[in-house]
C-alpha cells in the first residue's frame, strides 16, 4: 500500500518529478562514462605492459635496480640456459650518452635478444649485422630529441673495462607505444651489439618469460607481473583519487536538487501529512513513503539512463575519447592518443547502489521531522513540531 | 739473397729504432709535463651557445694519483673544493656544506658545462705507464716540426683507448692531441699553446679541449696564469678534512 501510494505521488508531481529522475540519470550514465574511462585506461595501460615488456613476469638481477644507474654495471650475470629461447627475452641495461643535433643527453641502452615472439617490442629491426651499429627508440624520445628513423645519432659509451668509445648508429626504427618504461629516456639495441660494444659476454640484467620458471638461485629474483605493474597502480590511483572528487561533486550536485524536493514536499504537503496522521497512519509509515518517493525516483533514473545512456555509454566506448597532443607527455603509462572507456557489472551495479544509498539518505533526512509533527496543526498547515521530552 | 736479407735487417732495425724513439719522446714529455708536486693557479673559459663563462681555480697535485682543486670564481662557484686521492673523486658544496663522492655515471658528467668530464680529471698523466706509442711520421704544426705519435693503451680500461700526439721536435712537448675510442672514433681533440720555459722544462700555459661528438659546444680553454713546480705541498692538503676547511 505505501509503495503504491509512494508511485501515485511521484507519478503525480509531474515536471518536478521528471526533472529530478533526469537530472539522477545524467549523474548515473556521467560517473559510469567517467569512471568507464578509468577503468578502460587502467586495463589498456596494463595490457600494453604485459604485451611490450613484462609478458608472464621477469627475472631480475638481485642487483638490479631500474632506478638506480649506479646498480646497472653491478647487475649483470650470465644467462640461466635451462630457459628455452622461445619462452625468455633478455635485457642487457647500461648507460651512455647521444648527441641529437649536436647535444649532449645521457641515456639508458638497453640491449634485447633480437629473435623473439614473446613481446611486442619490434627487435627484428635490430637484427645483429657485423659493423653496422642500430638502435631504435620510442616514439615520446624520439619526438622529443627530433629524431626520425633513417637519422644517424653518435653514441658514446664505456666499455666495462673502463674505456669510452663511441660510434655512429643508424635509427632503423621509431616504435609507438603507450608504455613509458621502454620508451623514455632509453634506445634500444641489439643484445649481441651491446655484449660486443660493453666488452661482455653473455650476460644479461634482467629477461621476461612466458611463466614463472621455478626458483633459480639466489642470483635472480623473480618479479611477478603484479610486482611490476604496482608501481603503475600505485600512481593510478592517485588519478582515480582526482576522478572521486568529481564523482562527489556531481552526486551533490543531484542531492541537493532531491534534498530540496524533499523539503519542498514536506512544507507543500503539510496538510496531507497532518490529514493521514489523522487517519490512524503511523509516523513511520508517513516517513516511509516520503523516503520511497525519493528511491523510486532513483530507480525511474536508474531504468531512463539505462534506456538514453546505454547506447551513448556503447557509442563512447567504439570511438573513444581523443586525447590532445598534449597528453602524450603526460607522464603515464597508457595514454597515447585516445582512451578507450570499460564497462563492467560490478562499476554499474556499484555506482547504482551508492547512488541509491544516498539517495536514500537524503530522501530520509529531510522527512525526520514528520515523527514530531503535530496532527492538528499539520491539518490546519502549520508546522509546530512536539518538543522533545 | 744477402741484399735481400740487408734490407729485412734494416727494416727491423730501424723500426726498432723508431720505437725506442718513440718511448724515449714519451719519456721526454712526461719530463716536462709531470712533475713530483705542483701548484697551478688557472682559469678555465667555457665557450658556450650562449656565450662565456670563467672560472678561476687553484690546484695543488701530489705525483699522479693526487690533487685537490679550489675554486676562487664567479662567487657562485668560489668555495666548491675537489679532491682526488687514487681513484676516488669528492667533491663539496659549499652551498649545500656537503661533500659528495662521485662515482659511476656521474663521473662522465662534464665538469661545469665544460668540454672535460670528471673522468678526464681522474685519468692518470703519465703517458710512459699507460701507452705504447709508434711514430707514424712527422708534420708541420705551428711553425714547429713534429713526430706524429699514435698510442694505445697498454691495458683495458684506460679511459682513451688510442692517442695522436703531435709532439714539437725542439721541445718534446705536444702541440696537438686527439683521443680515440677503441672503434676509432675521434672523441676528444686538445690543443697545446703558449708554451713557457718553467725552470728546466716546457709547460704549455693555454690548453684547449674540444669535445668533437658535442658539436653545440666551442670548446673550453684552461688559462694557466701562474705555476709552481716541485711545490712544497703539506700531506694535509690531501686529505678530507681539507674540502671543509
Amino acid at each position: 500500500m505505501l509503495l503504491k501510494l509512494a508511485w501515485r505521488n511521484i507519478i503525480g508531481g509531474g515536471f518536478r518529478t521528471w526533472l529530478n529522475v533526469f537530472i539522477l540519470s545524467v549523474v548515473l550514465v556521467a560517473i559510469i562514462g567517467f569512471h568507464g574511462l578509468y577503468v578502460g585506461w587502467q586495463r589498456d595501460a596494463e595490457n600494453a605492459m604485459i604485451d611490450w615488456y613484462i609478458a608472464g613476469g621477469q627475472y631480475w638481477q638481485h642487483n638490479y635496480d631500474p632506478y638506480d644507474m649506479f646498480s646497472f654495471e653491478d647487475s649483470r650475470a650470465p644467462m640461466v640456459q635451462s630457459i628455452p629461447d622461445a619462452d625468455a627475452v633478455e635485457f642487457l641495461v647500461g648507460q651512455g650518452v647521444i648527441y641529437p643535433q649536436g647535444r649532449m643527453i645521457n641515456i639508458i641502452l638497453r640491449g634485447v635478444e633480437t629473435q623473439q615472439n614473446l613481446l611486442k617490442l619490434p627487435t627484428d629491426k635490430l637484427n645483429y649485422e657485423a659493423g653496422k651499429y642500430k638502435l631504435m627508440l620510442g616514439s615520446r624520445t624520439a619526438a622529443r630529441m627530433k629524431l626520425n628513423a633513417g637519422d644517424k645519432l653518435m653514441l658514446r659509451w664505456r666499455e666495462s673495462s673502463g674505456s669510452f668509445d663511441a660510434a655512429e648508429f643508424e635509427i632503423v626504427d621509431v616504435f609507438i607505444t603507450t608504455v613509458l618504461s621502454i620508451d623514455q629516456g632509453q634506445v634500444w639495441l641489439s643484445l649481441q651489439q651491446m655484449r660486443e660494444m660493453l666488452g661482455i659476454a653473455e650476460q644479461v640484467t634482467c629477461f621476461s618469460v612466458r611463466q614463472y620458471a621455478g626458483d633459480l638461485g639466489q642470483e635472480w629474483q623473480f618479479k611477478t607481473q603484479d610486482d611490476l605493474l604496482a608501481e603503475f597502480r600505485a600512481v593510478f590511483a592517485t588519478e582515480i583519487a582526482g576522478g572521486i572528487f568529481m564523482y562527489i561533486l556531481l552526486i551533490f550536485l543531484a542531492m541537493i536538487a532531491v534534498f530540496d524536493t524533499q523539503v519542498l514536499a514536506l512544507f507543500k504537503r503539510r496538510k496531507e501529512i497532518g490529514m493521514m496522521l489523522a487517519l490512524g497512519v503511523r509516523r513511520q509509515q508517513v516517513i516511509a513513503i516520503f523516503t520511497l518517493e525519493g528511491l523510486l525516483s532513483g530507480l525511474l533514473a536508474v531504468v531512463l539512463a539505462a534506456v538514453w545512456g546505454t547506447p551513448l555509454l556503447l557509442r563512447f566506448q567504439e570511438t573513444g575519447m581523443k586525447l590532445p597532443e598534449m597528453m602524450d607527455s603526460y607522464g603515464m603509462d597508457g595514454l597515447l592518443d585516445a582512451m578507450y572507456p570499460q564497462y563492467t557489472i560490478p562499476l554499474v551495479l556499484i555506482t547504482i547502489v551508492i547512488v541509491m544509498l544516498i539517495l536514500f539518505l537524503v530522501s530520509y533526512l529531510p522527512v525526520r521531522s514528520i515523527s514530531r509533527l503535530l496532527p492538528v496543526d499539520a491539518l490546519r498547515g502549520k508546522m509546530t513540531k512536539k518538543k522533545r521530552s | 739473397m744477402k741484399t735481400v736479407i740487408l734490407t729485412v735487417l734494416m727494416i727491423l732495425i730501424s723500426a726498432g729504432l723508431w720505437s725506442e724513439t718513440a718511448d724515449e719522446i714519451l719519456r721526454r714529455i712526461d719530463d716536462n709535463l709531470y712533475s713530483d708536486s705542483q701548484i697551478i693557479s688557472s682559469r678555465m673559459v667555457i665557450e658556450g651557445r650562449r656565450g662565456s663563462r670563467e672560472i678561476a681555480t687553484r690546484t695543488w697535485s701530489h705525483g699522479s694519483s693526487d690533487s685537490f682543486t679550489e675554486y676562487l670564481s664567479p662567487p657562485r662557484e668560489a668555495g666548491t673544493k675537489m679532491l682526488k686521492l687514487g681513484d676516488k673523486l669528492w667533491i663539496y658544496d659549499k652551498n649545500s656544506d656537503r661533500t659528495i663522492q662521485m662515482s659511476g655515471h656521474l663521473l662522465r658528467q662534464s665538469v661545469n658545462g665544460s668540454d672535460l668530464s670528471y673522468e678526464d680529471f681522474m685519468e692518470e698523466n703519465i703517458y710512459q705507464d699507460r701507452y705504447t706509442a709508434v711514430i707514424e711520421g712527422e708534420e708541420t704544426l705551428l711553425d714547429r716540426t713534429c713526430w706524429v705519435l699514435k698510442l694505445i693503451a697498454k691495458e683495458a680500461g684506460t679511459t682513451y683507448y688510442q692517442r695522436k700526439l703531435w709532439v714539437a721536435k725542439d721541445i718534446y712537448m705536444p702541440l696537438k692531441e686527439e683521443l680515440y675510442g677503441e672503434s676509432g672514433t675521434l672523441l676528444k681533440r686538445v690543443e697545446f699553446s703558449d708554451i713557457r720555459k718553467v725552470k728546466d722544462r716546457w709547460y704549455p700555459y693555454e690548453i684547449f679541449y674540444k669535445d668533437i661528438l658535442n658539436t653545440k659546444g666551442k670548446g673550453t680553454t684552461l688559462k694557466i696564469d701562474s705555476i709552481d713546480l716541485d711545490a712544497e705541498i703539506p700531506e694535509c692538503v690531501f686529505s678530507k678534512a681539507s674540502l671543509r676547511k
